[in-house]
C-alpha cells in the first residue's frame, strides 16, 4: 500500500474481479457492512485498541474479507479491523469481496484461517469454527479434512461437546474465556436454565473456585434447591451466603471454606452435628500429635482406630500413660455412645 | 396395568400356560429367539424402564426358582428363600432397586411351572422350618389377572407342616385367594407406607386404605398376614404420619395374626439416584442425609434411622406388645438401639422369624 484514500486509507487497487478467484478488491463504504452480522464470526475479541496505532500510521495492512449480501456486505475476515477503522471515523475501505453465490464451504474455511492460523483459537472459538465447518461442509469427509488442515480436532467424542459451547448461555461462555470454569462444567451449567447458570457462573467468578470445588459447590446447591423449593439464585441471594460472599476482610480461601461448610451444613445438618459434635470430643480428649482416633467411616459402623507415634520404649510408655488418662476422660465415653 | 405387547419365546410357544397367558391378555404378540430381541426392544424406547413394564415376556427359567435372599455383609439378613418364578412389576415406584438390577429391567414370567413345582418338592422335602417369599424380584400378586401360580403354590403349602409361603404385594389383588385351603401356610403380606409416600413414590399401586381392607379381608379368610414398613422414608412430618398409619393397621387386622412386622429404611445403590432423577425429577427422596454403608449402599445417617425405627416399634408396641418386628438389612448397633436386643441374644433373626412362622402358621417342623 503505498497511497492513502481521502478519508486515509489506503487506495483501491482497482474494482475488477480478480482472476484467480471469485474475490475481488474493492473500497466499500463501512455504512454497507453489517458488523451485526456474526456467521462467519470466529473471534471472541472485541477490544481493538491494539490495532488502532498501527492502522491509523499503516492504513490496513490487510484488507478485510466481505460478502455481498441483499443489503450490502456480511465480514468473513477483519471484523476487529473493520471495527477499528469506524472507531477511527473512516467511511470506506478497501476490501475483497466475494460474491453473494460464492462457495459457503470455501468462505467458511477462509474465516476459519484468518483465525486459526495465526494464533491457537480459544475453546469458544474452536466451537464456532466446528459449527461453521460443519454447517456448510458438503460431507462429513470434507468437513474432517477441512478440520485437520485448520488444527480444528476430529474426535467424535469431542466434537459434539464442542460445538455445543458456542451455543450455550454468553455468561457460561465469558466464564470460559475468564478461565474460571473448563467445558465439563460449561456442559453441565448448560443443562440449567440460563439465568441459573448465569447466577452460578457470577458465584464460580466471585469465589475463584477450582473445577472439583465448582463440582462440589454445583451438587450442594442444586440438592439444597431441590429439596427445599428454592431455586439456586434465591439460594446465592439469600443472607447467609451474601454475608460470607461481600466480607472482604477475610481471605479469598476462608471464604470459599466458609462457603462450603455452610452449604454443607444446610445439606447435611444431622451428618454435619455430628462430625463437629465429635471434634469437639477429641479436643476434649487432648490426644496430641502423637495419637490419633479415627471414627468409623461416616458414623456408620462401630470401631474406632487408634494410631500411636512414637520413636522409643519411653515414647511408648508415656503414650500409654495419655492413653490411661484418656480411657478415664468423660469425652470418650460421649463418643463411644453416640 | 398396560400391558401393551406380549413377547414370547418360540421355545415355550406351545406350553400352555403360554396359550393362557396370551388368551387372557389379548395384546398384540410377537415370538422371538431369545430374550435379547426383548431387550432390544425395550432399551431402543426413551425410557427403557417405562417400556419394561409395558411388555410381557413369557419363557423358561432355566436356572434355579429357589435362591437366598441377596443379603449384604454387615449387615443382619432375615434369610429366606426366594421363589423366583417372574421379575419386575408394572407398579412404578420411585426407589425401587429393580430399575437397575436387571439391564434391562422387563416384566418376564416363567411359564416352566411344572419345573417349579418340582424343585418346590425337592426343597420342601427337608423338615426344617422354611420361609419362602416370592416378593423380592416381583410383586407376589401382580400376576394373579393372568395367572393361577398363587393358587397352585398356595394349595401346596397347605398339604405340609413346615415352610410358609408368603405373598408380600403392594395391590389388592387379592380375590382368588378366596375359598383357598390355605391351612394357615400362606402369609399375605402388604407393604405399607403414608398416604404422602404412596401417592409421591409409590406410582400405580393401591392406596393405604385399599391395602389394609385387602389384608382385613384376607385375615377374615384365615391368612395369617405380615406387613413390612419399608422403604421407611423420612420427611418433614413423617414420624407421625408413619404413626397414624400404625394405627390404621391396627383398627383394621387384629395383633395376633399377625407373623411379623418388618421395618427398613430406604437404602439404595448409587446407580438408583441416577435413576429416580431422570425418571422422577419431582421426586426428592434422594436429598435426604445419606451416607454410603459398607455394603455400598446409600442409607440415612445411622441416628436418623434408629431415632425413627425407635418411634415407630414404640407405636407399634403400643398396639400389640407382642407382636415380632424386626428390622430389615441393619447392623447389632441399630438392633440394641431401636429394639433393646441384638439378633445373637434370641438365636438370630431367622431363628426369631422361625418360631413366629411356627405359632402363627402352626407350623410343626420335625
Amino acid at each position: 500500500m503505498d497511497s492513502k484514500s481521502s478519508d486515509g486509507q489506503p487506495g483501491s487497487e482497482n474494482s475488477s474481479p480478480d482472476s484467480d478467484s471469485v474475490a475481488h478488491a474493492d473500497k466499500v463504504s463501512l455504512t454497507e457492512i453489517n458488523a451485526k452480522d456474526a456467521t462467519f464470526r470466529i473471534t471472541t475479541r472485541r477490544q481493538v485498541e491494539d490495532l488502532l496505532d498501527t492502522i491509523q500510521s499503516l492504513g490496513l495492512l490487510h484488507p478485510p474479507v466481505l460478502i455481498e449480501n441483499s443489503s450490502g456486505y456480511s465480514i468473513v475476515c477483519g471484523f476487529r479491523r473493520i471495527a477499528a477503522c469506524r472507531r477511527l471515523g473512516w467511511k470506506s475501505i478497501t476490501a475483497r469481496i466475494h460474491k453473494a453465490g460464492a462457495d459457503r464451504f470455501e468462505i467458511a474455511r477462509l474465516a476459519i484461517a484468518d483465525n486459526a492460523l495465526q494464533r491457537p483459537l480459544n475453546l469458544v472459538e474452536t466451537s464456532r469454527a466446528l459449527n461453521l465447518l460443519a454447517d456448510t461442509s458438503p460431507d462429513q469427509q470434507q468437513f474432517k479434512e477441512a478440520a485437520v488442515s485448520l488444527g480444528l480436532p476430529i474426535s467424535p467424542s469431542v466434537v459434539p461437546k464442542t460445538r455445543e459451547i458456542c451455543r450455550l448461555a454468553l455468561p457460561i461462555q465469558d466464564g470460559i474465556l475468564s478461565g474460571t470454569i473448563n467445558m465439563s462444567m460449561a456442559l453441565e451449567l448448560g443443562k440449567l436454565d440460563a439465568a441459573v447458570a448465569t447466577a452460578l457462573v457470577g458465584f464460580f467468578i466471585q469465589l475463584k473456585v477450582g473445577l472439583n470445588k465448582q463440582r462440589e459447590l454445583l451438587l450442594l446447591l442444586t440438592e439444597i434447591a431441590k429439596r427445599e423449593d428454592v431455586s439456586i439464585q434465591q439460594l446465592i441471594a439469600e443472607k447467609p451466603l451474601q454475608n460470607i460472599l461481600q466480607n472482604t476482610a477475610i481471605d479469598r480461601a476462608v471464604q470459599r471454606q466458609n462457603i462450603r461448610s455452610y452449604l454443607r451444613q444446610r445439606r447435611y445438618p444431622a451428618i454435619s452435628k455430628a462430625e463437629a459434635d465429635y471434634q469437639k470430643r477429641v479436643r476434649q480428649l487432648k490426644l496430641g500429635k502423637q495419637i490419633q482416633l479415627v471414627p468409623p467411616k461416616n458414623f456408620e459402623g462401630t470401631t474406632y482406630a487408634l494410631t500411636l507415634h512414637f520413636e522409643n520404649r519411653q515414647d511408648l510408655s508415656n503414650l500409654n500413660k495419655r492413653i490411661e488418662k484418656i480411657l478415664g476422660h468423660p469425652a470418650l465415653g460421649e463418643i463411644l455412645k453416640r | 396395568m398396560r400391558i401393551s405387547k406380549l413377547f414370547i419365546n418360540q421355545q415355550i410357544a406351545d406350553h400352555p400356560l403360554a396359550r393362557s397367558i396370551r388368551a387372557r391378555l389379548d395384546v398384540p404378540s410377537e415370538y422371538v429367539q431369545n430374550a435379547r430381541q426383548v431387550h432390544a426392544a425395550v432399551a431402543s424406547a426413551p425410557d427403557p424402564v417405562q417400556s419394561g413394564k409395558e411388555i410381557l415376556y413369557l419363557t423358561r427359567n432355566r436356572g434355579a426358582f429357589f435362591k437366598r435372599c441377596p443379603g449384604t455383609h454387615h449387615y443382619t439378613c432375615c434369610d429366606y428363600q426366594i421363589l423366583h418364578f417372574g421379575t419386575f412389576c408394572y407398579m412404578d415406584c420411585t426407589y425401587c432397586i429393580l430399575q437397575t438390577y436387571f439391564h434391562p429391567p422387563i416384566l418376564e414370567y416363567f411359564v416352566n411351572h411344572e419345573d417349579l413345582m418340582a424343585e418346590l418338592d425337592t426343597v420342601l422335602a427337608g423338615k426344617t422350618v422354611l420361609r419362602i417369599g416370592t416378593g423380592e424380584f416381583t410383586d407376589s400378586l401382580i400376576w394373579e389377572l393372568w395367572t393361577d401360580l398363587s393358587k397352585l403354590l398356595i394349595e401346596r403349602f397347605a398339604a405340609q407342616q413346615h415352610a410358609v409361603l408368603e405373598l408380600k404385594t403392594k395391590t389388592t389383588a387379592i380375590e382368588k385367594l378366596q375359598n383357598l385351603n390355605h391351612n394357615r401356610k400362606t402369609i399375605t403380606a402388604w407393604s405399607l407406607n403414608t398416604s404422602r409416600i404412596i401417592r409421591t413414590e409409590e406410582r400405580a399401586t393401591a392406596r393405604l386404605s385399599a391395602r389394609l381392607k385387602a389384608a382385613a379381608r384376607c385375615e377374615k379368610w384365615g391368612y395369617p398376614l405380615a406387613f413390612h414398613f419399608d422403604p421407611l422414608i423420612i420427611y418433614d412430618g413423617c414420624e407421625q404420619a408413619y404413626t397414624r398409619v400404625i394405627e390404621s393397621l391396627f383398627s383394621h387386622v387384629s395383633a395376633e395374626n399377625i407373623a411379623w412386622i418388618s421395618l427398613g429404611a430406604l437404602r439404595f445403590v448409587p446407580s438408583v439416584k441416577t435413576v429416580i432423577q431422570k425418571r422422577f425429577p419431582d421426586s426428592k427422596i434422594v436429598y435426604a442425609e445419606f451416607i454410603k454403608g459398607p455394603d455400598g449402599k446409600m442409607r440415612y445417617f445411622k441416628p436418623l434411622r434408629i431415632n425413627l425405627y425407635r418411634k415407630i416399634i414404640a407405636c407399634i408396641r403400643d398396639h400389640a406388645p407382642d407382636v415380632v418386628v424386626y428390622l430389615c438389612m441393619e447392623d447389632d448397633e441399630v438392633w440394641q438401639k431401636a429394639l433393646g436386643f441384638k439378633p445373637d441374644d434370641i438365636g438370630g433373626l431367622p431363628h426369631m422369624l422361625d418360631m413366629s412362622a411356627a405359632r402363627v402358621c402352626h407350623l410343626k417342623p420335625i
